[in-house]
């Protein structure tokens, strides 16, 4: 590469010009095989591609960390707002169940209920023993 | 006077097991509440384990396409490198079909 971008330079610094074996060069510079010219333009030419794929590649694999980066974010923000849902009705049945259960007037009823109950019972014990003791 | 006292006793008796019963079933609603309520917990606890697991389950799928997309990718990178020799083969074949004129206009086009 670095062979490459030399010759290039030297090319390129005043206009390079084709000679036959044998013929007197224009000017005074450099004078490159015809093999090694092929080898120096094809090496460019390589260059050239495999930067082009380099970059092709990146651009590729960059795309496709930034497609399955979205698709992960969107699966957990999906899922977190399905959970987030969930968890809300689970909250409002809870307020609702509580709310039911501790109402003054339900834990009335259980106390009354049982305070009525206790006295049927206790009477008709006694209601039982006073019978037995009176017969 | 006996009888009296008596009375009094089964009446402190009756109020002392009606009292207990009221307690008894107060307690007995409080302990259903929790009932329910430990109930609840553990139909959302299984509700949120199956969206969790359903979470992972797609983001494993996910890692598995990633992975699948970058061998891919990689797998055509090499294709593309065999495409790329073929190519400088039939670059260098044209080149040296050029005469030498042509060869040292490409030297000065940088091409």
């Amino acid at each position: 590469m670095f062979l490459n971008m030399m010759f290039l330079s030297i090319a390129f610094a005043q206009e390079a010009v084709g000679i036959e074996k044998g013929e007197v060069a224009p000017f005074e510079g450099v004078l490159l095989p015809r093999e090694l010219a092929i080898e120096i333009l094809s090496d460019d030419y390589k260059s050239q591609l495999e930067e082009q794929l380099k970059l092709q590649t990146e651009k590729e694999i960059c795309d496709e960390k930034l497609r399955f980066t979205k698709e992960v974010s969107d699966i957990k923000i999906e899922s977190y707002e399905a959970e987030i849902e969930y968890l809300n009705k689970a909250i409002e049945n809870r307020n609702k169940m509580i709310l039911k259960e501790n109402s003054n007037f339900s834990n009335s009823i259980n106390f009354m209920g049982g305070f009525v109950g206790g006295t049927i019972v206790t009477l008709a014990v006694l209601w039982s023993v006073n019978n037995v003791n009176g017969n | 006077m006996w009888e009296s006292i008596k009375n009094y006793w089964q009446l402190f008796l009756g109020f002392l097991v009606a009292v207990l019963g009221a307690l008894v079933l107060t307690r007995g609603k409080n302990e259903r509440t929790k009932g329910k309520l430990n109930n609840i917990n553990r139909k959302d606890n299984k509700k949120l384990n199956k969206i969790a697991k359903e979470r992972n389950e797609k983001i494993e799928s996910a890692i598995e396409k990633h992975s699948e997309t970058l061998q891919k990718l990689s797998d055509d990178e090499e294709a593309e490198k065999e495409e790329i020799e073929e190519k400088v083969k039939e670059n260098k074949a044209d080149l040296r079909e050029k005469s030498n004129d042509e060869l040292a206009e490409l030297f000065y086009k940088g091409k």
